[in-house]
């Protein structure tokens, strides 16, 4: 009930926002065959000079890191909210 | 360090962007005469025009430039004209002829002591005289004309022998000097009291204002046809040409041949110099000219697609993973797959078909629209939509809730059966239930919730700007060889390609190998930092190197 009435308001902010947003399409540079696939083909083909694949693993772990580390923050952030949890995680 | 590479790498654009791809567009252009070097005659291509005058226009995109190649070289011989012109004026006249008695009998030859050459001070040439029978004249004389660099003409003059010809005489005359920093532009020489007998040497008229030049341009029409514009200039005073353009005369064309003449106004024109230049429509001869029109297909393991075609439909993708099924075809001519791009949307179903059609042979010319096609989010294969039966409840409005939300293990809320009779229980039950009833939401109503920011989201475009970064950005990983990119450059018609990092060969190899290592290090620990920094930071711990701080000693 009221976890259910929390994520209902969170979901209407979240598609409120969404509304705000403009709708975008894909520009035709970023097509997979335009400008944008040619530099990334550019960039594979350097991988005798830059450890590619190593680089990529590390900028996704570190992107899915800095998620997870946001989504702990909004949970400790809830979380002061209840009495339970004490102080504030701002 | 960056602002540095930053400008190199400017400045080697601009010098490559003048030397190889100049697209001049200016209605007429000025072309410099340039030396006659061992027979042919280098052009030089083009300068700024002069105010007022009509401008040049020159290729096409996806051309290549035929006078872009010889632009910087037309620019160097512009400026430096007046070292090199002598040459132009002594390429118009031969040196070193025979001269006649007024009579028609040969009887006194003249000949020149050396070869004709500009670069000779008149003291270094003599007139040598040989008389094969009496002349009766008693006077050799000469002339001569010197041309400074600020374009200073001085003439000089010599006496005579002082003597009567005779048969069997013979005698060398010296010409003077030039004044310093001058260099010969002609020279005469005869015998007599009048000019009858007279010996030329280099040009006796100037070219910059008493001769007149022609220069021609053969056009290749976009219906196949050939054209030629021929423009006139008289006495260049500027040391410039007028040619015509291509493009301003017949739209459509581009230009396959440059000729040059030139002669002293009144006198039959010269061909000076001639240029030809490979069509560009020789790759795809066979879509040249009307009733040859070629157009894209794609084709799927050598078959045409069709719209609605499976295979066909997200092509690009698909060819990623199977290359080899996929061709591009230019009319008979197999091209890259990336010269079907414009091609990538129209094989969705009620796609778009390409109608306009290429006549002059070159593909980057040809008139294509792209078809209107906005990403949608593509539905998850074997999930019912929302609504459907066996796919997640529609949504509901009122605020009623599904009677299946509640979780929890009793649907009453009061224990029944043997833990009726636990005094416990019937505290325990009632709350656990009225927990679960207030704190465990609904599943259905949490996967409602959540179809609908995804629809919102994916009706914005930002998912489909995600996968268009990360299809790309998955496939970095991917590369492997030593060569590294190609790049290529076109000019003049020929292409150059160059691998500027291959690393297949020393010393680049063991150069690749430790920039790899030392990339890996900084890649693995500032990766490593950067992670233990972004995880703390979520509990509220600011990792750090810094010094924790001291007494102070």
């Amino acid at each position: 009930m009221i976890t259910g009435w929390v994520a209902q308001v969170f979901a209407a902010v979240v598609r409120a926002i969404l509304g705000l947003l403009p709708v975008v399409a894909v520009p035709a540079w970023m097509d997979t065959t335009g400008p944008m696939a040619t530099v990334f083909g550019y960039a594979a083909s350097m991988g005798v000079w830059v450890p590619t694949t190593l680089l990529v693993t590390v900028l996704a772990a570190l992107l899915a890191a800095w998620l997870m580390g946001f989504a702990i923050k909004v949970l400790r952030i809830v979380a002061s909210f209840l009495t339970v949890g004490g102080g504030s995680a701002g | 360090m960056l602002t540095v590479l930053a400008r190199g790498a400017a400045a080697v654009g601009v010098a490559s962007v003048l030397v190889f791809a100049v697209p001049i567009t200016s209605a007429n252009a000025w072309v410099a005469p340039s030396p006659k070097v061992a027979g042919q005659m280098v052009i030089g291509a083009v300068r700024a025009a002069a105010p007022g005058a009509a401008k040049v226009a020159v290729t096409l995109p996806g051309r290549a430039n035929p006078l872009g190649l010889a632009f910087t070289a037309g620019q160097l011989l512009y400026m430096t004209r007046d070292s090199w012109m002598p040459w132009v004026a002594n390429a118009f006249g031969a040196g070193g002829a025979s001269s006649v008695s007024p009579a028609g009998a040969l009887d006194m030859s003249l000949t020149w002591s050396v070869n004709f050459s500009p670069t000779l001070d008149a003291s270094a040439i003599d007139v040598r005289a040989v008389a094969s029978a009496y002349t009766g004249y008693d006077v050799l004389n000469a002339s001569w004309q010197c041309k400074s660099s600020i374009g200073t003409v001085t003439s000089g003059s010599g006496g005579s022998n002082g003597f009567v010809w005779e048969g069997g005489q013979s005698g060398d005359f010296h010409l003077g000097n030039c004044p310093t920093g001058s260099t010969l532009v002609s020279a005469s020489a005869w015998a007599g009291n009048g000019k009858s007998n007279t010996l030329s040497w280099g040009q006796s008229f100037d070219p910059q204002t008493e001769a007149t030049y022609e220069v021609s341009v053969d056009c290749r029409l976009a219906d196949g046809t050939l054209a030629t514009i021929t423009k006139t200039t008289v006495s260049p005073q500027g040391g410039g040409l007028a040619i015509g353009s291509c493009d301003a005369m017949y739209p459509g064309s581009h230009g396959i041949g440059l000729r040059v003449g030139g002669a002293r106004t009144g006198s039959p024109m010269v061909e000076q110099w001639r240029q030809d230049w490979n069509e560009t429509s020789t790759l795809y001869p066979n879509c040249v000219g009307a009733g040859m029109a070629c157009s894209y297909v794609l084709e799927y393991q050598g078959v045409p697609c069709v719209a609605g075609q499976s295979a066909c439909i997200n092509w690009a993708l698909k060819s990623q993973a199977n290359p080899a099924d996929y061709q591009c075809k230019y009319g008979a001519y197999s091209l890259s797959l990336s010269g079907c791009g414009i091609l990538e949307r129209v094989y969705e179903p009620n796609g778009t078909t390409l109608t306009d059609l290429n006549t002059d042979g070159n593909p980057a010319t040809a008139d294509v629209t792209y078809p209107d096609w906005v990403p949608a989010p593509e539905p998850v294969p074997g999930a019912p939509a929302v609504g459907a039966p066996g796919g997640a409840p529609a949504p509901v409005t009122g605020g009623q809730t599904n009677p299946t939300a509640t979780q929890t293990n009793n649907t009453d809320c009061w224990p029944s059966g043997v833990a009726a009779w636990n005094p416990a229980e019937w505290v325990l039950t009632p709350i656990k239930c009225a927990l679960s009833w207030a704190f465990v939401p609904n599943v259905a109503t949490l996967t409602v919730l959540k179809d609908g920011i995804k629809a919102d989201l994916d009706r914005t475009g930002l998912p489909a700007l995600g996968a268009a970064v990360a299809v790309p950005l998955t496939s970095v990983p991917g590369g492997s060889g030593c060569a590294g990119p190609e790049v290529v450059f076109a000019a003049g018609g020929f292409t150059f390609p160059v691998r500027p990092f291959s690393a297949c060969d020393e010393p680049l190899r063991t150069a690749a190998l430790m920039t790899h290592a030392l990339f890996t290090v900084v890649i693995v620990v500032g990766g490593g930092l950067g992670l233990l920094r972004l995880v703390g930071a979520g509990f509220g711990f600011n990792v750090g190197f810094r010094g924790s701080g001291g007494d102070g000693s």
